[in-house]
């Protein structure tokens, strides 16, 4: 037997002890020692920022110093290292239960203590529980969380059908158990079971959604162990050399067959490192353990002699270079050789260089995305996955997302409809389960349906099709709906479907050839003594009919209209809105005249307009003192 | 195939069991090989409308449900509302007022209020609704025997 206990300090970007979270800690230990990691106590003695791992033997942990970095990412530090060589294999102790338990009532806890702890229970006696565990001291952690567990169940039997409903619920433990409230009590012994601070996980940003970067591709940022993930090409940065001595390289090594692709890698390195930036690409042997087809590896060395060679500013634009060629040479590869899904770690935010200035890597990434979506960069590329189990730097990339695409993100895991994403995330809980758990990834992880539909267009919700905030979030949209509903150049009354309010001014179908032109005459028109007279020029060439008009293909004649308005404070304001109106497309359609009864015109769609100087209300001239009210409500209904 | 297919087969199954439609709205089927062509069978239940039935079709557009269906009658009905086109004017599917929301039953629910109340304030035939509102016992008389003569039967049970 031999522990390691490290701390995890506080430190800028993970601000919060919590994010690092017992899975990161459990799964980062069990792919590095997959032989002999037995369990991880985290929180330990009570402290968050402390976490204790057990394994059968003594591990070396080949470092030059104890700090080191979790999945790249995390600092950490080993404070103790320790040899017991002389305890049994198992420890067992007892757990005396508050009542009789049926079998069915215990099975939650039974895998939460297994998962968790590695702990093995059974019910020796009516009331009483035994537990087998490694160490005293996860003994101890576990026989805690039953005791407190047991107390919290329905003491009456005759409770047992609401007994029978928490056990359901609980039946999918929360993904971060770890993420506790400030000021949750102490419970008695070093860890303890308590409830997911759901305000925290809102406040800190978006780090759960997807996110259309054009018609084709698509950005899924997502909390879970990148090695779990179905994708055809992983993005694993390493040292200029190759390296699989360490991060995220080392787990991929380990799990596809070290020496294997190693050989693969000197292969693909011909002798000559890499440039920092520059990328390999290395087919996964047969028999590898990954879900991924191939890796690319990126020359991203974290290496803090970059920071002396250059500014913070150079860096940054370095940076921009490295993540534009990425998606250069991935758009690439997706048309030679079909790779579509990519997974990939937040490239750069592990960059010692940035730590302080936390935002950065995301900025480059959001830009670097942003311009290859806008611009069809990429290729064939269906999804980019973006994973990690901090939150906090998943959170820090949604925010810039959405102030960088303009778009609100989902905050929380929306209930409980994403069941089937979370329980493919239950990955590695213990080192047997790890391959059963990959395997347990949906091979085709596209039609993975969350068993609701669009309220618009009824498709099932999946991961291919997510659901997407929109307006007052009363129902559940699909993204390509929602990208529908929010399209500048898509005609739609700019009415919620869910609830019916404005959620933007109306969008028409008036021709795009059109000019509106507003100028000044002074004379002043009938009912309006003493002001000057607006006039207001629509003109429209001809054009061919779009998939918005009634006849698509057809053509339509070119029109103009002169109309006119008082050049009074009111007046002036309606026009001001009928300008915008009129670049949303609403002041005019393609249909038939009303006066004509021609089809295929341009006609006036729901504002009326007055030709005519005079006439009054029936020759469509002035004067009509109620004219500018009702062009204005007419306006108001338009959203203008 | 269209986003809008699923939502349509939904509609359709909805539609076919709809207990409001069940007597009025009958052999509502989509076309063989195109999902966004529907017909049915309108059968009215009050006079002067009531000795025949009427088939209309219902036309999605590609972009449906962003934009609304369009409702055409095939059998000749003489009503204040139905051009001798066929087409309807029906604000619920106007494209102004249209929302995304709408579905179809509550298409049909509308085009069977106004069959059976007609609205001659907003008129596509001035002629017939004048007749209506200046001497609604000719027009029922008119209506009723342009019924019999033109409608399809009604369905037997």
């Amino acid at each position: 037997m031999f522990t390691l206990t490290i701390s995890i300090p506080k430190s800028s970007r993970h601000s919060n002890p919590n994010e690092v979270s017992w899975e990161l800690v459990h799964s980062y230990f069990s792919d590095l020692f997959s032989q002999e990691f037995l369990c991880v106590v985290k929180p330990f003695n009570g402290d968050h920022t402390l976490a204790k791992l057990y394994f059968k033997n003594k591990v070396t942990f080949s470092r030059r110093s104890d700090e080191f970095l979790i999945n790249n990412t995390v600092p950490a530090k080993i404070v103790e290292r320790k040899e017991e060589p002389d305890l049994p294999p198992t420890i067992s102790g007892k757990v005396k239960l508050p009542r009789k338990f049926t079998e069915q009532e215990l099975a939650p806890i039974k895998v939460d203590l297994d998962e968790q702890y590695q702990v093995e229970m059974q019910l020796t006696e009516p009331k009483l529980a035994m537990l087998h565990a490694c160490h005293p001291e996860v003994l101890s952690c576990a026989q805690s969380a039953l005791r407190k567990w047991a107390s919290e169940q329905p003491t009456s039997t005759a409770s047992r059908a609401s007994s029978v409903i928490s056990s359901t619920s609980r039946s999918r433990r929360p993904l971060f158990p770890d993420v506790v409230s400030q000021d949750a009590p102490a419970v008695e012994g070093a860890c303890a079971v308590v409830p997911v601070d759901t305000q925290y996980l809102r406040d800190l940003g978006p780090y759960d959604f997807e996110l259309a970067l054009n018609d084709r591709c698509s950005l899924r940022v997502e909390p879970r162990d990148i090695t779990t993930l179905q994708c055809d090409a992983l993005i694993v940065t390493t040292s200029c050399a190759l390296s699989l001595n360490f991060g995220l390289a080392r787990i991929v090594a380990a799990k596809s067959g070290q020496q294997q692709l190693l050989r693969l890698c000197r292969e693909a390195l011909q002798g000559q490192n890499l440039k920092f930036g520059d990328t390999r690409l290395v087919t996964l042997p047969p028999g590898s353990q990954l879900p991924a087809r191939h890796i690319l590896f990126l020359a991203l060395p974290n290496d803090s002699r970059l920071e002396q060679t250059i500014d913070h500013n150079a860096f940054k634009e370095v940076m921009k270079d490295v993540i534009n060629a990425l998606l250069r040479t991935l758009s690439q590869l997706s048309t030679e050789l079909g790779i579509q899904v990519v997974g990939m770690t937040p490239i750069g935010a592990s960059l010692p260089y940035w730590t302080d200035r936390s935002e950065d890597f995301a900025h480059v990434l959001a830009e670097a995305f942003h311009s290859a979506g806008s611009r069809n960069r990429t290729g064939d590329l269906r999804r980019l996955c973006i994973c990690d189990l901090g939150l906090e730097t998943l959170a820090t990339l949604g925010r810039v997302l959405e102030a960088r695409f303009g778009v609100q993100l989902p905050r929380v895991l929306p209930p409980p409809s994403r069941n089937l994403s979370v329980e493919g995330r239950e990955f590695a809980s213990r080192p047997n389960n790890t391959a059963a758990a990959a395997a347990a990834v949906s091979l085709h992880a596209d039609d993975e349906e969350f068993g609701a539909d669009c309220e618009l267009c009824c498709e099932p919700l999946s991961m291919a099709k997510p659901a997407a905030a929109f307006h007052c979030n009363r129902g559940q949209l699909c993204v390509t709906c929602v990208r529908r509903l929010n399209d500048p150049a898509a005609p739609g009354n700019g009415l919620c479907p869910l609830c019916m309010d404005r959620y933007r001014p109306a969008v028409g179908s008036q021709p795009a050839n059109g000019t509106m032109t507003v100028t000044k005459e002074a004379l002043s028109l009938p009912g309006h003594p003493g002001y000057a007279t607006q006039v207001v020029t629509y003109t429209f060439g001809p054009g061919v009919q779009g998939r918005e008009h009634p006849n698509p293909g057809l053509p339509y004649r070119g029109v103009s209209r002169v109309t006119y308005f008082p050049d009074s404070p009111e007046g002036r304001a309606i026009v001001e809105r009928l300008q915008a109106a009129f670049r949303g497309r609403a002041v005019f359609t393609i249909g038939t005249s009303a006066t004509t009864g021609m089809d295929n015109t341009i006609t006036w769609a729901t504002v009326h307009h007055k030709t005519r100087i005079d006439g009054g209300p029936e020759g469509h001239g002035y004067p009509d003192p109620t004219y500018l009210t009702r062009i204005g409500e007419e306006l108001t209904a338009l959203g203008y | 195939m269209g986003a809008s297919t699923r939502r349509l087969q939904k509609e359709l199954a909805d539609i076919t069991k709809s207990e409001a439609l069940q007597r009025v709205f009958r052999d509502v089927q989509a076309s063989e090989n195109n999902i966004l062509a529907w017909s049915g069978l309108i059968v009215p239940e009050n006079p002067p409308y009531n000795k025949g039935a009427f088939r209309i079709n219902i036309d999605f557009p590609v972009e449906y449900p962003f934009k609304p269906p369009k409702v055409t009658f095939k059998t000749k009905i003489y009503h204040p509302n139905v051009d001798e086109k066929g087409q309807v004017c029906l604000p619920i599917i106007n494209p102004e007022n249209w929302k995304p929301a709408t579905k179809t039953e509550q298409v049909v629910q509308a085009l069977i209020a106004m069959v059976h109340d007609p609205e001659p304030e907003n008129p596509l035939r001035g002629d017939l609704a004048e007749e209506f509102l200046r001497d609604k016992k000719k027009f029922m008389k008119n209506a009723e025997e342009f019924t019999r003569k033109n409608a399809e039967p009604r369905p037997s049970d």
